[in-house]
């Protein structure tokens, strides 16, 4: 039957509904008007007017006495360079608009045309270094599929150790480096005084994992490279990125990772030293998760507004990472079926509601617009469709092209934004920690024996450590907002920790087998497309590229910090850190403005760690 | 390395020498990654945190002023940044990561800028330098990239950016009588980071020599030849390798691995692509393929 529709418990939601797409009886998409001149116009009247109106109430209210503006330049402790421009009514408590650029300018994707395809790898990764080996992996898989190279079994299994390495460092860089010094004694103090007092005298759920016994205590020790807690982080952080050391030879930028295989030799010794690490940062998930769970759960009761710091609407995006060696054939052919089988699995939800969960759909609901950015507009459409015979935008990224400023004109300073806007279906996505947890529940997607989805989020069956066995239940939330991702966060290092005990089983099961091999030869048409899909600890990370006669010809980055930190696309509609700021209160005790750091602002951006 | 710049231990009143106690190092980060950030916080035994709270023997303690970590955004961050330009955090040191991007006329601060001024213009890696660099006892090029341009100055790259000893010149002194110390690789060791700076807090003290070769590199790191190799693959490439003109470059890491002594490239059947050397992308890329004849 038709895949156009996803069916759910008894309800059917059109997987498209912005572009142009349905599906035939064999579950391959095509335009549904084959006539019509510009399918890909934008013809949303809902959207517009919504903007129209927006823009038009924005320009009224931006005139009323009291509406302040602020501009965070820089936004620090994020990974992307920002800055961030608002409009704030504060005796209404309220942000009117907001505004994000990326200052800085990321030449990588451009510098990997013209040149062989495995060099691709080393230089992609470059794109940002907390990325780094999502970006090696990406571009790995992309050429895989270019060359429809499948790497040995044991290869794969080490690839993912690396990436469950990187996912856990990530994560406690995001809750205690980036985000979770927002929430310690020094600002609590000063921008939520009548919460400091609160949390003297609250005491906390899980004392007996954390050792804390009231919140402000807790709030103490975030505060960072003082506070045990961040000071535990540092190490933890070791601990992860030792894991990804000994499988992709240095972190950050691997360089053991190649298409068709990996350097290293996966032996006993690299295992066991890998399970040893995996044991310590199983035992630390527990403790993170009650860390973070007493402290949220501490929040929301004393100032019931943080449910809504930071809210959206569900539009959750994941392609899923961690493949299953037994299903992994790397083509564009297959990738829904191996995709389907990752050990965190693929699909996309708008407003709540679950529209796909295959790569395919992924893949051609993807577009990138840069009308809002310093890029300019490309002209033609080099493809009609995908490999698949699915119909694909002129936006998308095998027909993007990258044209910087001209470096002979002259670059308009300020105001536009390095980072292009990515969009699924045109819809502004969240990826990341919460979006993967979420997508994984409700999709019900069961590839890691120890996570179960179950009626209200996913169980983690932790093993024993030094601390006792221990299931971590993630509940799904209402609404994704601020403190969710945060909560998220914090699960994911136990998910992505049982992942790699998962993946350890494996690898000693390929060693008992004897099916020790670590690579396979890659041989690369002369003429080929690709995607890599992957994510890492903030979200996703896609690779597309073309090659002709050996080269590559175009390649396209999109990583988490253009999901999450674009600015405006071609209608008008800003990205989902901007949206938003846009919906959130203003917690912060401030008189005048020239006193007001923005914090809770801060605390919004940091929370998808861009 | 002048023997006429003073010490910066305090001299008390009957002869004898009060270690430096504190000193300020400033973190920018210029046009790449974020990388060499991630592989300094690596570094343990001693790492970050040890420098913080002094822990090190002789060593002053060191507060950290770094984007990534900073407490202060904004105008505050900025204003903390103009102190230490002026004098008022006492002793400095300055560290950048990241190249630095030529500034014309018509592109000023477009491809990378470090705040704006009120009236919206921006506040360009190169003002900043030239604000921190006289006030600084020393100053240091962290990664390829500061220290000769890096991945952004390969073939292809629309931007034209520099390294750190590029813009403040080859006969540049610092305060405390260092030329620009470079630290090269994509990236270089966190370890290697946290050692050098040690050796230049005490060397700033007069109570060890720095020993920088002629690249301004720290010696008895970047004295480790290697080549840059293919990593190990499992079935036999189309052609061999030539063996007998391999170019050499110079890094710590097969000498002492990664990080802990895990890891390290070539050391675990890793590629090398000379990371250390400038222009590493279009020179070694070639040699690093795991099959060169196909692919």
């Amino acid at each position: 039957m038709a895949a156009q529709w996803h069916f759910d418990e008894g309800q059917s939601t059109l997987v498209f509904q912005a572009l142009p797409f349905e599906f035939d009886s064999f579950g391959r998409a095509r335009l549904r008007d084959e006539e019509a001149e510009q399918p890909y116009r934008f013809i949303d009247e809902r959207r517009r007017d919504r903007v129209a109106q927006r823009a038009r109430a924005l320009d009224e209210s931006l005139t009323r006495p009291g509406v302040e503006h602020l501009r965070i330049d820089p936004l620090n402790r994020t990974s992307a360079r920002l800055a961030l421009d608002l409009a704030l009514d504060l005796a209404q408590a309220r942000v009117l608009n907001a505004r994000l650029e990326a200052v800085e300018y990321s030449p990588f994707e451009l510098m990997v045309d013209n040149r062989r395809a495995s060099d691709a790898v080393a230089i992609s990764s470059r794109t940002r270094g907390a990325v780094s080996g999502a970006h090696a992996i990406a571009s790995t898989l992309a050429l895989e599929m270019a060359g429809g190279i499948i790497p040995p079994p044991l290869a794969i299994i080490t690839r993912n150790l690396g990436a469950c390495g990187e996912v856990i460092a990530d994560s406690v860089r995001h809750l205690f480096f980036y985000a979770g010094p927002d929430y310690a004694e020094p600002v609590i103090r000063q921008a939520n005084p009548a919460l400091w007092q609160r949390a003297e005298s609250t005491r906390a759920a899980n004392t007996s994992m954390h050792g804390y016994v009231t919140i402000a205590e807790l709030m103490r020790s975030l505060t960072p490279l003082a506070g045990d807690l961040t000071l535990e982080a540092l190490q933890i952080n070791r601990l992860a990125s030792e894991i990804s050391t000994l499988v992709y030879g240095k972190s950050p930028h691997p360089s053991t990772i190649f298409p068709g295989g990996n350097g290293v030799e996966g032996n006993r010794e690299l295992f066991t030293l890998i399970l040893g690490r995996i044991n310590t940062l199983l035992d630390y998930a527990k403790l993170v998760v009650a860390v973070w769970d007493d402290l949220i759960d501490f929040l929301y009761e004393a100032e019931p507004q943080f449910q809504r710091l930071g809210q959206l609407p569900a539009n959750l995006i994941s392609v899923g990472l961690w493949d299953d060696p037994e299903f992994y054939t790397s083509t564009y052919a297959t990738c829904n079926e191996w995709g389907a089988r990752r050990l965190s699995g693929p699909g996309v939800i708008v407003n709540g509601e679950k529209r796909t969960s295959r790569l395919t759909d992924l893949n051609i609901g993807f577009e990138e617009f840069v009308e809002h950015t310093r890029f300019s507009k490309w002209e033609r459409q080099r493809f009609s469709s995908d490999p698949l015979d699915n119909p694909i935008s002129p936006y998308h990224p095998w027909n993007k092209e990258t044209i910087p400023p001209a470096s002979s004109g002259s670059v308009a300073p300020g105001g536009a934004t390095w980072l292009t806007s990515p969009r699924w279906d045109r819809e502004s996505m969240e990826c990341g920690a919460l979006a993967r947890l979420w997508i994984n529940a409700v999709f019900q997607h069961q590839n890691c024996e120890f996570v179960a989805p179950v009626r209200h989020g996913l169980e983690l069956n932790l093993p024993k450590g030094n601390q006792p066995a221990k299931r971590l239940t993630w509940y799904k939330p209402e609404r994704p907002n601020a403190l969710e991702r945060l909560r998220a966060t914090a699960y994911q290092i136990g998910y992505a920790g049982m992942v790699a005990y998962a993946s350890l089983l494996s690898a000693f099961e390929c060693l008992r087998r004897g099916e020790t091999k670590m690579s396979n030869r890659f041989i690369l048409p002369d003429r080929s497309l690709g995607v890599g899909f992957w994510e890492n600890g903030s979200g996703l990370v896609t690779h597309h590229l073309i090659v002709r006669n050996h080269t590559i010809t175009n390649y396209q980055i999109n990583g988490p910090a253009e999901w999450l930190a674009s600015s405006l696309d071609a209608t008008g509609w800003p990205g989902p850190i901007e949206q938003a700021l846009v919906n959130s209160p203003l917690l912060e005790g401030a008189a005048a403005i020239d006193d007001y750091r923005g914090i809770d602002l801060q605390r919004v951006v940091r929370s998808f760690a861009p | 390395m002048s023997s006429e710049v003073p010490a910066l231990n305090s001299e008390t009143a009957d002869g004898a020498t009060n270690l430096l106690e504190s000193i300020t190092l400033v973190w920018l980060t210029g046009v790449g990654c974020n990388g060499c950030t991630l592989a300094m916080l690596e570094a343990a035994d001693p790492g970050i945190e040890d420098l913080l709270f002094g822990n090190i023997p002789d060593a002053p303690r060191v507060t950290l002023i770094h984007p990534e970590l900073a407490m202060e955004s904004g105008s505050h961050f900025l204003a903390t940044l103009e102190r230490a330009a002026q004098g008022q955090l006492g002793p400095l040191v300055l560290v950048l990561e990241g190249a630095v991007p030529e500034e014309r006329a018509d592109t000023r601060g477009a491809y990378f800028k470090l705040g704006s001024q009120r009236d919206g213009q921006p506040l360009t890696l190169t003002w900043w330098i030239e604000q921190l660099a006289p006030r600084a006892e020393a100053v240091i090029a962290m990664g390829s990239c500061a220290t000769s341009g890096g991945l952004p100055h390969a073939a292809g790259s629309p931007l034209h950016v520099h390294g750190l000893g590029d813009l403040l010149g080859h006969g540049f002194i610092s305060r405390g009588g260092l030329p620009v110390i470079n630290i090269p690789g994509c990236a270089p060791p966190g370890e290697a980071f946290i050692e050098t700076l040690t050796y230049v807090f005490l060397h700033l003290q007069r109570l060890v020599p720095l020993d920088l070769d002629a690249e301004r590199r720290p010696r008895w790191l970047y004295q480790h030849e290697t080549y840059p190799l293919p990593p190990r693959v499992e079935f036999t490439p189309a052609i061999g390798f030539d063996l007998s003109n391999r170019p050499v470059v110079h890094c710590p890491v097969p000498a002492t691995g990664w990080m802990r002594k895990l890891g390290g490239c070539a050391r675990v059947g890793g590629g090398c692509i000379g990371c250390t050397e400038p222009d590493f992308a279009d020179r070694f890329l070639a040699l690093a393929r795991p099959d060169p004849a196909v692919n």
